[in-house]
């Protein structure tokens, strides 16, 4: 019998990917833009967090409400400046352009914070709830809990406010919502924006729970696809599940096969996936 | 004058599929356009509706040029556009496709009576209300594409192939609406597939032809005309 204390883990570090990956699926759900350059994205919060915390001191959870504005915008303009100039050549040239920045971003940390591997040490980072049984790290609670809140935030915005509304029109039927008089262009880089939000409070979160390097934004990458393949494109449930079962599968299999064996588990589950069912366990197409 | 179109040329590409269209409708009007398949019917309307850029010509609403505005401005002048094919927004509610109908500031406003006046209308809407789009049958959607378009508080009305795949009573359902329709003032340009329908529910029509206007005029005078009586009433005078 194998003590439940992974699976727990697994499950609550599963919340933080499902929030990591949720940006990646909203930027294609209402796009189409493979945003190749969101792990990199969700590590300039990670790093502006850490700039904030060391330089100034600011806990990383307060430098949230600096970070939700500022990426709010920084996804905004991306949008509205740069991919939609791209958008209208073809799906292809967005993806060019989001693998540049993804390369600019790599860079740009490598100059500014070194190649050298960095974390967010809080005086609760070391902290954990011991109960009896299971064992859970204080952060591991905290990222599925922001986690949770964002992906709750964000159902309900999109489900019962006008605008939320308009972002799931325009991701239905594009030339329609433009027929009741939606401006597409300003839908999409407010899509873009909350996109850039959920990825600062993920990037936030990551940076407290693991060591990062100015490569980080791949491995974030890689996850993200993980989970939006797992769960599938298009429900904000799927996306859910799907980062608790490649949580649970990566920690479970870490505590079962070693460490090294965590990562080729849980790939071998997303080729497994592919082959067998493309669209997701939870995806609708 | 509602709405004018003057002199109207549109490709895709090098091809030519409007030349010197020039047409008008005026207010409390239902006015038909009618012609073959490829004709350039749809294209006439998605030309109005701001989708597509004219090579020349122009398009008047109200006498306001409407050339270089996107369709979402074009909403919120006052033309709506219900699109073959009805696209209704598949996954969200008949009552959020409505609310999405009023989204520009002009048609919030009137959220409410408009939204009266569609279930009204159609008072099977109102019935299905909380029912996800997707799940109502052709019919059912063709009214809420015509009732979303009727949310955004229009002047002028484009609806195209209304009929398509429906059964006549639906059909005729849909028609009956169009003439309620007209009593609010709305003036209603239609593309129909089937010339006998539309020159029976229609005050005028246009007949196209390889992307040209080559007939209009009264329904009465077009069903008397030798040509169209023989290709579409299936009648040869002797």
């Amino acid at each position: 019998m194998m003590e439940p204390t992974p699976f727990l883990m697994g499950a609550l570090l599963g919340g933080l990917y499902a929030l990591l990956a949720l940006g990646l699926s909203l930027v294609f759900g209402v796009m189409r833009i493979i945003n190749v350059a969101h792990g990199d994205f969700v590590l300039l919060a990670t790093y502006l967090a850490y700039a904030l915390f060391t330089y100034a001191g600011v806990d990383p959870f307060l430098s949230l409400c600096l970070l939700v504005p500022a990426m709010f915008l920084f996804g905004f303009i991306v949008q509205r400046y740069l991919f939609s100039r791209f958008l209208l050549r073809s799906a292809e040239a967005a993806l060019i352009v989001a693998f540049g920045m993804s390369l600019v971003i790599q860079n740009l940390h490598q100059i500014l914070w070194s190649p050298m591997s960095r974390g967010l040490t809080t005086p609760y980072s070391l902290k954990a709830l011991d109960l009896g049984q299971v064992f859970i790290p204080f952060t591991y609670l905290l990222d599925f809990l922001v986690s949770l809140g964002a992906m709750v935030a964000l159902h309900a915005f999109l489900s019962k406010t006008f605008l939320g509304k308009a972002i799931r029109a325009a991701s239905q039927d594009l030339k329609a919502a433009q027929m009741v008089g939606i401006n597409y262009r300003t839908v999409f880089a407010v899509s873009f924006g909350i996109a850039m939000v959920t990825a600062a409070m993920a990037g936030i979160c990551l940076g407290l729970t693991f060591p990062f390097n100015p490569q980080s934004g791949v491995s974030f990458l890689i996850i993200a696809f993980g989970v939006v393949i797992i769960g599938g494109l298009g429900s904000m449930i799927g996306t859910f599940l799907g980062g608790v079962i490649l949580g649970v599968a990566q920690v479970v299999s870490a505590e079962l096969l070693g460490s090294a064996a965590q990562m080729l588990v849980v790939y071998a589950l997303v080729l497994l996936i592919l082959a067998l069912r493309p669209q997701g366990l939870f995806g609708v197409r | 004058m509602m709405l004018s179109i003057e002199g109207l040329c549109v490709s895709y590409g090098r091809l030519r599929v409007l030349t010197e269209v020039t047409l008008h409708v005026s207010q409390g009007e239902i006015v038909a356009l009618i012609g073959a398949n490829g004709a350039g019917k749809s294209t006439l309307l998605n030309a109005i509706s701001g989708f597509l850029r004219p090579e020349s010509g122009r398009i008047l609403f109200k006498g306001t040029e409407l050339s270089g505005l996107s369709p979402y401005e074009i909403v919120e002048l006052g033309i709506a556009h219900v699109p073959e094919g009805r696209r209704v927004f598949p996954e969200l509610t008949v009552m959020d496709n409505l609310l999405l109908g009023a989204y520009t500031k002009r048609a919030r406003k009137r959220l409410k009576e408009n939204l009266d006046f569609v279930f009204g209308l159609f008072p099977r809407l109102a019935e299905r209300r909380f029912q996800i789009a997707k799940t109502l049958s052709g019919g059912e959607q063709q009214m809420l594409a015509i009732g979303r378009g009727l949310m955004s508080d229009p002047q002028v009305l484009l609806l195209d192939e209304v009929s398509l795949g429906l059964a006549p009573v639906v059909v005729n359902a849909i028609y009956l609406a169009l003439k309620r329709i007209r009593e609010r003032g709305i003036a209603v340009l239609f593309v129909e597939q089937s010339v006998k329908k539309s020159l029976e529910e229609a005050d005028r029509a246009y007949l196209l032809e390889a992307g040209k206007v080559v007939l209009s005029g009264s329904c009465e005078e077009l069903k008397a005309y030798p040509a169209i009586k023989e290709a579409y009433f299936g009648v040869c005078e002797t």
